[in-house]
């Protein structure tokens, strides 16, 4: 290392440590960097991944883009920068600022939100852990992968879940664990471990990497909850209002069973629609002034996204390659004996 | 006698003006603003991380660690131990890592080094040859290629690679009999732990299980 990199590092250590607290505003430093900065995973088909043109795509990034939306108005869906980080270190680089929001398929807890100064705003997405397994193995329960080695990703829930279970069981595994997502499949796939386990939906999105994807299955079991969401920083209430509501946005008009995109240019002009949905619209009331947005800050989101349901059906639905039903999941709207449910935007 | 007293003392020195004390001064006083900077700097950052609800601090090490540890060969490891007691397994880990490869890496290195030495042309320009290679690969390098392209292409459990009854190399790595010298020893049982697998994919559980990936991947 050159002695000016050395320097280098050192003065901004120096400036990261001497620097008073600032108060955070992360709306106004987004609104002049001009595009949200986003946390995403490394890849994981259905939440964040690169499409082939190099894209990023999934229902964790229509999070990122809806929040885009909702701040930079038309076309504000693309200003976003993508930060792919492991399980490992995605918390760390949120709290040191390099991106505001972290949108990659992380549980809420308790110990996250309360001890490492993290705020969660909401669940996207209602998951819990499974078990996949060769179907050679011939097993059809967890409760019989007694003394099997187990590949998992470190630092997330999924490593804690699995000491809980195999402990509660009184099975003894053995634990094979990676940083990343890519070398725990990879080894599952090499041999290196008989059962791989993280959320079912990952579980379903990694099945269609594996080399012979029917050559494997997903355990019934559902051991764990795994509501996952986007996290902000601690500290900056305004910047996370904004993230949770965007969200709740996107899920209120789901319920209302209205369409987004290109039908809302009807729908603002329409004087026959109920009170909420002008309000969401920002035709009448100051939701977005609220949240220190343009009164379409709604409008935008569910223009350039879609609503909740339009983004479960292209990522992850029973169309999508993951192809998980969402009627009779949790991830179903509250109307439909499922969990995802808008506090009222007003 | 009298020579002794006529020795011409060295005038006295006004201690201020030594060349001594003034660079212990000076050495203090550098040390002084060196630790006091450090010790703000530490405070800055940790009421910056309190301001920003960001627990820090080491008493993290005391909680339970709530996961587990793969590879074992000292001191138990179970999920109620704490990190503490997790950082130590990591570090007897490394430790039994280091030693084996010390004892294996002096006598690689030492038959290598008399081999550079031989007469012999081929031999002594072999080694010559192993050592100019080797010499400036990156050893995180050789790592990779080690357990990405050398292990990865050993037998699944399955079809695992055996020698005599008790001896299994495959891509888990290498299982061996562990002595265990009781009445009545002389080999080691095979318990059947694990439902629906051939026998041979059954784990020893007397077994000691030394594994060139589970270092890598669990220190």
């Amino acid at each position: 290392m050159k002695t000016s990199n050395v320097l280098k590092i050192f003065a901004s250590i120096l400036v990261v440590l001497l620097g008073g607290s600032a108060v955070a505003d992360t709306l106004s430093d987004t609104q002049a960097r001009g595009h949200v900065r986003c946390g995403v995973s490394q890849g994981l088909p259905g939440f964040s991944n690169p499409d082939a043109d190099g894209n990023w795509v999934g229902i964790d990034v229509d999070v990122c883009r809806a929040v885009a939306a909702a701040i930079f108005g038309k076309g504000g869906d693309e200003k976003v920068e993508y930060f792919p980080v492991s399980a490992k270190e995605r918390f760390t680089k949120l709290t040191a600022g390099e991106y505001d929001i972290l949108s990659r398929n992380t549980t809420w807890t308790l110990s996250r939100d309360a001890k490492i100064g993290l705020t969660f705003n909401g669940v996207n997405f209602y998951d819990g852990q499974g078990f996949m397994v060769p179907k050679a193995l011939g097993i059809t329960s967890a409760l019989e992968l007694d003394g099997a080695s187990v590949c998992v990703n470190t630092g997330t829930t999924t490593e804690l879940n699995l000491a809980d279970y195999f402990r509660d069981n009184g099975m003894s595994y053995e634990p094979v664990v990676f940083e990343k997502a890519d070398e725990v499949l990879a080894a599952y796939d090499s041999g290196r471990c008989d059962v791989h386990t993280t959320d079912k939906s990952g579980l379903a999105a990694q099945r269609t990497k594996l080399a012979q994807p029917d050559d494997h299955m997903v355990l019934g079991e559902t051991i764990s909850k795994e509501p996952l969401g986007p996290v902000t920083r601690e500290g900056d209430e305004p910047w996370s209002d904004i993230v949770f509501w965007v969200l709740n946005a996107l899920i209120t008009w789901d319920e209302l069973g209205l369409e987004a995109g290109d039908a809302l240019k009807n729908t603002v002009g329409d004087t026959s629609q109920g009170a909420e949905v002008k309000r969401i619209l920002g035709v009448e009331g100051e939701t977005g002034a609220h949240l220190g947005l343009d009164k379409d800050w709604a409008y935008w989101a569910l223009f350039e996204v879609g609503h909740y349901g339009d983004m479960y059906e292209r990522h992850v639905g029973i169309n999508s390659p993951l192809e998980l039903a969402r009627d009779g999941s949790p991830n179903a709207g509250w109307k439909k004996g499922g969990l995802i449910y808008a506090p009222p935007i007003r | 006698m009298n020579i002794q007293t006529n020795i011409i003392k060295p005038p006295k020195q006004d201690i201020f003006k030594s060349g001594k004390f003034r660079s212990l001064v000076i050495q203090a006083i550098v040390m002084v603003l060196f630790i006091g900077s450090v010790l703000w700097i530490i405070n800055n950052a940790a009421t910056n991380m309190k301001a920003n609800g960001i627990a820090h601090g080491f008493d993290f090490l005391w909680e339970n660690s709530m996961f587990d540890i793969g590879y074992l060969p000292f001191i138990d490891h179970t999920p109620i131990h704490t990190y503490f007691h997790a950082f130590i397994v990591g570090l007897l880990n490394t430790i039994l890592v280091a030693v084996i490869g010390i004892f294996f890496a002096t006598i690689f290195g030492f038959l290598v080094g008399i081999g550079r030495l031989s007469d012999n042309w081929l031999v002594s320009r072999f080694c010559g040859f192993y050592v100019e290679f080797f010499r400036n690969i990156p050893l995180l390098l050789q790592l990779f290629f080690w357990y990405h392209a050398v292990l990865r292409v050993l037998p699944r459990a399955k079809n695992s690679l055996q020698a005599g009854d008790n001896f299994y190399l495959n891509l888990k790595g290498l299982f061996l009999p562990k002595p265990i010298p009781e009445a009545g020893f002389n080999s080691v049982l095979l318990i059947n732990s694990f439902k629906g697998i051939p026998p041979t994919e059954q784990y020893l559980t007397n077994g000691n299980m030394f594994s060139p990936c589970s270092p890598i991947t669990s220190v």
